[in-house]
């Protein structure tokens, strides 16, 4: 029998040609080993507030983009500029603070997807949060998250308790659903003290056999994950290939996903987020930190899993960008289409993929914002199926027709 | 021969009919002996017997019983202890007033706060100066009333004390629904303390705008939130300016230069103002330069900030503000006034009424001068053209009424009353509001124009609110698990940085809510892997003692005379299920000790069944 996890971690093209019948049963058995075994892992970083992803990633090449942000604007590549764009392909540059993306643009690892993000128009953070975690734009009825629906359709005959992680106090909306899924804020803090150490078994019996419908699941996952955890922290961490991650909590937390991918726990989905992002004033400055923090974190957790980033996929989105002219006070107002970082596994890097729509007037959505050529959900799919084996993605993103392939992965 | 049936004859009908009656007669009687039967066994019918009627009114109209809370309300009766709950100015809070009183910056205006808590950035500046004689620098930062030597702290202690002052009138209050009130409309108003100077503006909003308003009238509470600098700020709305006044101005001083003062004394231009002289207008505000000064629209001078994110220019714009500024519409509190405040993210309202909404209310700003930070209606600001709002048409020229009628307009709304009737049942009653009742609140703030007290009395008087269904039902916020755990345990406490940890741990940090939505009311946004061992984790810990400023008397008090079904009832008021009766039962042994108490009532705080409120 072919376990799904011997198909994510052969291929599929390798037991297609032996043929079901003939995979040898020292594959099978190796196969359904699931402890110690490496699996791929997507980790969605979700930048909140609304990023804007036109001073993100640059299109120096658009002269409308000068016009439109006299103040705001990145200024075109310069080797006498350290305030410049760094130029990526002639027409489009990263934010100077995102230097550490650069090389990893380079080395084709880093590819970027612009003028994506959600087709909804609604401008509210809240709703445009849910719907791209909800992955139903529009609907406010979803209950589950897209990530949640993912576990659903591919479940394992053993669930490991930390299949699914998000960083954080709050469970986000994405990973929302009947798969089970686990929020923590800190490895280290994960444990149940005092009661002379027997607090924790007590109170494991008190949730594991409570008629609780909803306390009763949510206390036995909990103890499961500490038990792990407790295996994970003894261990100790330093990060690898000389990775310096930023101070607070989203270094922090992109630490301990790189921590746990290392640890063999079976973790497949991983989420962290990002807040500050909505930058309605004094954008230039908020901005730099920001892109700083988050170039630090991201390239950081990159170099951190060094060649275990062939079995990692990460993807960064926001919920919109922002107006394409800045406001009367230096910043920004909610827009529409922003840009989205992938990276690791087979993604084939150094390029923007995506239509640029153009930011002359009438190209622009409503008038005011870069318009959206591409779904968040046209680039989540693809990553979905071709990195995670997904195959539900109907289900996964109801309503959705996948009509364009990006061919972001190889 | 008499057959059995011949037997009864009529003379023995009388005793029949006397045992028959004796038996009707006492029947019922035994209903009434309590003193046997477990308090808290359901009755028939399936609705809630007294007693869980007034645990479930303690639970949720406060922050759960103390010991001897049900007997007080059993000897005043419930509906005389609602009764006085919505009143609760008439309620003796002088033993809550002590405690609190020592919350020095409670009391404190914008202003004092700033100068005892300057940000250490600007202090720095100031000190710097001095040190390098720079005389002017350091004269600069006592102009603006910043002087080192009244400095008490860092900011982070308004902070602190603010949370403080909530958890503790939560714990020790009398007028628990008061209470429960502030807290719902601090959520439902949120303000994000550490937003620039939000956190000098957060303490007199707490204790100006909200607290009093809580329970009174809602369009009151609401013109009051609009008011505030603190919302002011935390949405940008101080900052709103007309697009077309710049143009204005320099429409402005191209008059003025062409034409005499003398002659025009008593002539008025388009904006009503007097032309006979540059400072002779009735705002008070400079008009020397007739352009937009950077001070109107800059945070006030005394609350001068420093760091770049809190001023409008970053030290490398300052030098180019020789060009001309463009002014600008900011929608950010005209969208969350509509969605979040008032009608409802599903209440009608479209992106151009947010746009209208936006230009109603540009002017409404800080107010920058020497005195209390408060609210000032900049006209020059404002944009005075026509707006329609919500198919409403507002005439041009209205000035600072745009933005009163815009309140009006969406506190009488259809929508608003809806909206809000749906979180007070989702509050009151249950995570998924019942429809029936939600439509009956709403009819209540539509017949008494936003009455607070009134919609929720529809709510406690409901067959909803005393149902089955509502008992036990929802999931405590950790603020209430933490305040009812404490009460629970009659816990001595000064509210210390420790326990506001747990809260902020378990999702729920006081005052720290950084978008405008504050915090859900849904089990499924408190009940997670991490928040739950929090739970575990303070309820052990407040048990043993390791929370430091805080006091478990009840632990302290439980001795060998002890049943665990004394001390079930004694901490709980409710039934626990079979699982955690045994946890319970195999921690006890052969009895309850004094040693085990705290391992004991630690598992009942932080047991399921206590979770639920």
């Amino acid at each position: 029998m072919i376990t799904r996890r011997f198909f994510l971690k052969s291929g599929a093209l390798a037991i297609a040609g032996l043929g079901a019948a003939n995979v040898p049963s020292f594959l099978q058995r190796a196969a359904a080993a699931t402890e110690g075994a490496r699996n791929k892992t997507l980790i969605v970083i979700f930048q909140r507030g609304a990023a804007d992803g036109l001073n993100v990633v640059v299109p120096h090449g658009d002269a409308a983009y000068y016009r439109a942000r006299p103040a705001l604007a990145i200024a075109r590549p310069s080797a006498t500029n350290a305030e410049a764009a760094i130029d990526l392909d002639g027409f489009f540059g990263l934010h100077p603070a995102l230097k550490p993306f650069q090389s990893l643009y380079d080395e084709r690892r880093l590819a970027i997807v612009h003028a994506a993000g959600s087709p909804d128009s609604t401008r509210s953070h809240f709703d445009a949060q849910d719907y791209m975690e909800t992955g139903t734009p529009g609907l406010k009825s979803t209950a589950d998250g897209w990530l949640n629906r993912y576990l659903q359709g591919a479940k394992l005959k053993e669930e490991p308790p930390l299949r699914a992680i998000a960083m954080g106090n709050k469970q986000p909306r994405a990973l929302a659903g009947a798969s089970q899924t686990i929020t923590l804020a800190n490895l280290g803090g994960f444990d149940v003290r005092g009661g002379g150490g027997q607090a924790g078994r007590a109170f494991e019996t008190m949730y594991g056999e409570s008629s609780d419908a909803l306390l009763n699941p949510a206390g036995s996952e909990a103890f499961e994950a500490m038990r792990i955890i407790k295996r994970v922290r003894a261990q100790g961490y330093t990060p690898a290939n000389g990775a310096q991650y930023p101070q607070g909590q989203f270094g922090n937390s992109l630490k301990q996903i790189a921590q746990l991918i290392k640890a063999n726990v079976g973790l497949e989905i991983a989420f962290a987020d990002m807040g500050g992002w909505d930058t309605h004033t004094t954008q230039k400055f908020r901005l730099n930190a920001l892109l700083t923090e988050f170039g630090r974190g991201v390239s950081a957790l990159a170099q951190d899993l060094g060649e275990r980033m062939e079995d990692v996929v990460i993807v960064t989105m926001s919920e919109f960008g922002r107006t394409v002219r800045e406001n009367g006070n230096l910043g920004t107002d909610h827009g529409h289409a922003t840009c989205m970082f992938v990276l690791g596994g087979k993604v084939r890097g150094g390029k923007v993929y995506g239509r640029w729509p153009g930011l002359e007037r009438e190209q622009l959505y409503e008038g005011r914002d870069l318009a959206l050529t591409t779904d968040f959900r046209t680039v989540c799919a693809e990553l979905l199926a071709r990195h995670c084996g997904a195959q539900d993605l109907a289900r996964i993103f109801p309503g959705f027709q996948l009509k364009q392939q990006l061919s972001l992965m190889g | 021969m008499r057959t059995q049936r011949n037997f009864i004859k009529m003379t023995d009908q009388p005793l029949i009919a006397m045992a028959l009656a004796i038996v009707l007669i006492i029947s019922p009687l035994a209903n009434w002996s309590t003193a046997t039967e477990p308090r808290n066994v359901r009755t028939a019918n399936n609705g809630l017997s007294a007693e869980e009627k007034i645990v479930h009114v303690l639970n949720r109209l406060g922050y759960g019983p103390r010991p001897g809370d049900i007997e007080r309300v059993k000897a005043i009766g419930l509906e005389k202890y609602i009764e006085q709950q919505l009143n609760p100015e008439r309620i003796n809070d002088d033993a809550l007033a002590a405690r609190v009183g020592g919350l020095e910056t409670m009391t404190m205006s914008a202003k004092e706060l700033i100068a005892s808590f300057p940000p250490p950035q600007a202090l720095k500046k100031i000190k710097e100066a001095e040190e390098a004689g720079n005389d002017k620098a350091a004269k600069r930062g006592k102009l603006f009333e910043l002087n080192p030597e009244e400095v008490k702290g860092k900011p982070g202690q308004i902070l602190l004390e603010l949370a403080q002052d909530h958890l503790l009138r939560a714990v020790y209050s009398e007028r628990q629904l008061q209470e429960v009130m502030v807290d719902f409309w601090t959520n439902h108003f949120n303000v994000f303390w550490a937003k620039g100077i939000d956190r000098y503006l957060l303490t007199s909003y707490q204790r100006e705008v909200i607290r009093p308003n809580a329970m009174g009238s809602f369009p009151k509470l609401l013109a009051a939130t609009a008011h505030s600098p603190a919302m002011l700020f935390y949405l940008d709305n101080w900052m709103s300016i007309d697009p077309n006044a710049a143009e204005r101005f320099a429409a402005e001083r191209e008059r003025r230069g062409r034409n005499r003062a003398f002659n025009n004394r008593n002539q008025r231009d388009e904006f009503g103002g007097r032309r006979g002289g540059a400072f002779n207008n009735g705002n008070g505000l400079n008009r020397r330069n007739n352009r937009i000064d950077r001070n109107e629209i800059n945070p006030p001078n005394e609350l001068h900030m420093p760091r770049p994110e809190m001023s409008l220019e970053t030290p490398e714009q300052q030098p180019a503000r020789k060009a001309p500024r463009r002014s600008g519409l900011n929608e950010n509190y005209a969208r969350e006034l509509m969605e979040l405040h008032t009608m409802g993210v599903d209440g009608g309202y479209t992106q151009k009424d947010v746009t209208e909404v936006a230009r109603c209310l540009t002017g409404w700003t800080i107010r920058r001068d020497g005195d209390e930070a408060g609210f000032n209606f900049n006209e020059r600001l404002h944009d005075n053209g026509e707006k329609v709002v919500l198919g409403v048409k507002i005439a041009s020229g209205g000035g600072k009424n745009d933005g009163d009628r815009v309140l009006e307009i969406l506190a009488n709304h259809p929508s608003t009353a809806r909206f809000l009737a749906t979180k007070l049942v989702r509050h009151f009653v249950a995570d998924n509001p019942p429809a029936p009742l939600v439509e009956r609140v709403a009819a209540t703030y539509t017949k008494t124009g936003g009455d607070i007290r009134a919609m929720l009395k529809t709510i406690f008087t409901s067959q909803e609110f005393f149902s089955r269904a509502s008992y036990t039902a929802k999931v405590k916020s950790p603020l209430a698990l933490v305040a009812s755990a404490l009460r629970a345990v009659n816990a001595e406490t000064s509210a210390d940085a420790q326990i506001l940890f747990f809260l902020a741990r378990m999702g729920q940090p006081l005052f720290l809510c950084q978008p405008p939505t504050g915090y859900g009311d849904t089990a499924d946004k408190w009940i997670n892997t991490a928040a739950l061992v929090e739970r575990l984790n303070f309820a052990v810990a407040l048990c043993e003692g390791r929370i430091k400023g805080t006091t478990p008397r009840l632990v302290r008090d439980t001795n060998n005379a002890a049943t665990l079904d004394n001390l079930i009832e004694t901490v709980m008021h409710v039934p626990v299920g079979e699982a955690t009766r045994q946890a319970l039962a195999d921690e006890m042994g052969e009895r309850i000790t004094p040693e085990k108490a705290p391992k004991l009532i630690g598992l009942l705080l932080g047991s399921p069944e206590f979770q639920r409120m």
